[in-house]
């Protein structure tokens, strides 16, 4: 029994945290409510287990906290996922600033007219 | 030295990505000087003196401030000489008569050779690599050490590497017999198409799909490897071989 207050303890400072950064401008407002329903949400079910017993049934699942655990993991993988991607694009972001760097300093400027080119101090 | 007649006048580019190899960048930039028109190191964020040290060699260096990749360095190698030759930015603005310019570009006498910066290659078997391309054969000549001469090679790197070749050559259309061997010669025109996006070492793989996408001519040519206790403790890791299997496996997925 006391787990479950711990959890809804939790839950509220996590609640106040998040509304914090979303009132500090760190946090978008749709993201906000995001995370706002899935923590409300998940306090509900914490108070009325019933209801994830209910919903498991409607889809034929035994367990409500199965059915839960099917739906975070499922969740979650797609979510890490997600943060690949993305991390993968930063990556090649990197790389083509690294380069435009690499390539602007050691020519410069880009001759039109002559063939020579400024080199850098790495190249006298 | 040429079998060819038809040789236009050639620029001769060598691109040396190089990661913290201050104690061979030196030697490998003087001889394969011998062999080339301009001679472009790319010290992809070295921590030691690579860069200064490819400059004393008489190379142009290019240096990439935090450290990218091998895959990386090549393509930032390419851009370079792209711009150099095409005297255009790739993303600034271009000229008025872009396509013609870059038509130009492709039919320019100009080929990119690029190699290793730890000595295993040997640069008097350059002339014999560019000559293909400079024939106007191939768009790409890859170097196999396989059909070459591999001197010293540890067992387990071996059978490693003829597992990512069956592999890749399993998954990709263009047969191969040494997929990851950073001894290649490249046209113009290969230069034009071929973009490396993976930064590190799957690059080799990705160079390999990118000729089967867009059917450039190519032909593999015997070249020497050889490993000394320098360049086996610099080697790739292990682990980086089923790296490259992996990569090469998702992309087959995504395909």
């Amino acid at each position: 029994m006391t787990i479950k207050y711990i959890l809804l303890v939790i839950i509220l400072l996590i609640i106040l945290k998040i509304t914090g950064k979303f009132r500090s401008r760190e946090l978008a407002g749709r993201e906000y409510l995001l995370w706002l329903v899935v923590w409300v949400g998940g306090a509900f079910v914490i108070l009325r287990p019933e209801t994830a017993t209910f919903v498991a049934n409607l889809v034929g699942v035994g367990r409500g906290t199965d059915f839960m655990v099917y739906i975070s993991v499922t969740v979650l993988f797609y979510l890490v996922f997600r943060i690949l991607v993305r991390q993968e694009k930063t990556e090649r972001e990197i790389t083509k600033i690294v380069r435009e760097i690499a390539i602007n300093q050691s020519v410069r400027p880009l001759g039109t007219n002559n063939n020579e080119y400024e080199r850098d101090t790495i190249n006298k | 030295m040429f079998l060819c007649s038809s040789v236009l006048v050639m620029r001769i580019y060598a691109l040396i990505p190089a990661y913290n190899e201050e104690k061979s960048i030196r030697t490998v930039v003087a001889d394969v000087k011998r062999y080339v028109d301009e001679a472009v190191v790319i010290d992809d964020g070295s921590s030691d003196a690579t860069s200064s040290e490819a400059s004393a060699g008489g190379a142009f260096v290019l240096r990439h401030v935090v450290n990218r990749g091998q895959g990386a360095a090549l393509q930032t190698g390419f851009d370079f000489v792209r711009e150099t030759e095409l005297r255009v930015a790739p993303a600034r603005p271009a000229p008025p008569d872009a396509v013609a310019a870059e038509a130009r570009f492709r039919n320019r006498g100009l080929v990119v050779v690029t190699f290793d910066a730890d000595g295993q290659f040997e640069a008097s078997e350059i002339p014999h690599l560019i000559g293909p391309v400079v024939c106007g054969d191939v768009d790409v000549t890859l170097g196999s050490r396989f059909l070459g001469k591999s001197i010293n090679m540890p067992l387990l790197k071996r059978l490693l590497l003829r597992l990512a070749v069956w592999f890749s050559n399993i998954t990709i259309g263009v047969r191969l017999t040494d997929t990851h061997n950073g001894f290649r010669a490249l046209s113009a025109s290969a230069l034009q198409t071929i973009q490396i996006i993976q930064d590190r070492m799957a690059h080799g793989s990705e160079i390999v799909a990118e000729i089967e996408k867009h059917n450039l001519r190519y032909v593999e040519l015997p070249v020497t490897v050889r490993y000394s206790e320098y360049s086996k403790a610099k080697g790739q890791k292990f682990l980086d071989y089923f790296k490259i299997i992996f990569d090469l496996f998702v992309r087959k997925l995504v395909q």
